[in-house]
């Protein structure tokens, strides 16, 4: 996948509060779907069907190897976002920077 | 330096910037729709400006020229849909490769003495439209800051 596909699907995945909800769980460490299910008050298929985006997107996997399959944040996909979003953060901040210069100029002209 | 603050919210597709000015509110309303001035800011130096026109009034057109090395010579423009000076100022935005994806600009100067926050608010009509965006903005950021690397490596 493209590395901005790729970030469309983890934007689209976090779009979701309860996925928010989720990844914030999973932050704190591993949990089956029956864990995640309990204080979410939904019905495991509606969680098994969040947790399928949140796969897609790469923000979590789940061991095909253990029956309980527990779900685990992948911390790397969340950090590509943050990186992301700094960069384009910096873009302004360069921007702004050079608008200071401008502003510096036309106060001294101002006075 | 003041800080830029950025936020990109996961329920609404808009980018939120916020940044304070040692200036006072009617500079920095003169320096972000003059076109003389705003041709000395907008783009980072790696990125040559052809054109700044700004027909500042309700329905005008503003429109920055540029040469870029991904998109040759290209363009970002729009239309002002409010202008309530110095404190108010609402634009479409359009960068001409993606004519399809037209985002609004609402600004928002705050005077707090001889200072003034930039409240930002671009707003795009899809979430992939504004994640394309943020997207194209990292591109042209890692150039400038590889430009700026390699400047700064050929001064050593």
């Amino acid at each position: 996948m493209k590395a901005s596909a790729r970030l469309d699907a983890t934007f689209a995945a976090l779009a979701d509060p309860t996925r928010r909800a989720i990844i914030a769980r999973l932050a704190s460490g591993d949990a089956t779907v029956m864990d995640l299910a309990k204080p979410f008050d939904l019905a495991q298929p509606t969680i098994s069907k969040h947790l399928k985006v949140l796969e897609r997107a790469g923000l979590i996997s789940r061991r095909r190897d253990a029956t309980r399959r527990p779900c685990h944040l992948e911390a790397t996909a969340l950090g590509e976002v943050t990186t992301y979003l700094e960069r384009y953060r910096r873009l302004w901040d360069a921007r702004f920077a050079r608008l200071d210069t401008v502003l510096a100029e036309l106060k001294e002209n101002d006075r | 330096m003041n800080e830029t603050k950025l936020t990109v919210p996961t329920d609404r597709p808009v980018i939120l910037i916020e940044r304070w000015f040692d200036a006072p509110r009617h500079l920095v309303w003169k320096a972000t729709t003059t076109p003389d001035l705003v041709k000395r800011w907008y783009m980072p130096a790696c990125v040559e400006m052809l054109s700044c026109e700004i027909d500042l009034r309700v329905g005008g057109a503003w429109r920055i020229g540029i040469r870029s090395p991904e998109f040759g010579a290209t363009a970002m423009y729009g239309e002002f849909r409010t202008i309530e000076a110095p404190e108010r100022m609402v634009r479409t935005y359009i960068f001409q490769p993606f004519p399809e994806a037209v985002a609004i600009e609402t600004s928002v100067l705050v005077a707090e003495g001889a200072r003034t926050k930039l409240e930002l608010e671009i707003a795009h009509g899809s979430f992939a439209a504004r994640d394309g965006h943020v997207g194209s903005g990292m591109e042209a950021g890692m150039r400038q800051a590889h430009d700026q690397l390699e400047a700064v490596a050929r001064a050593l």
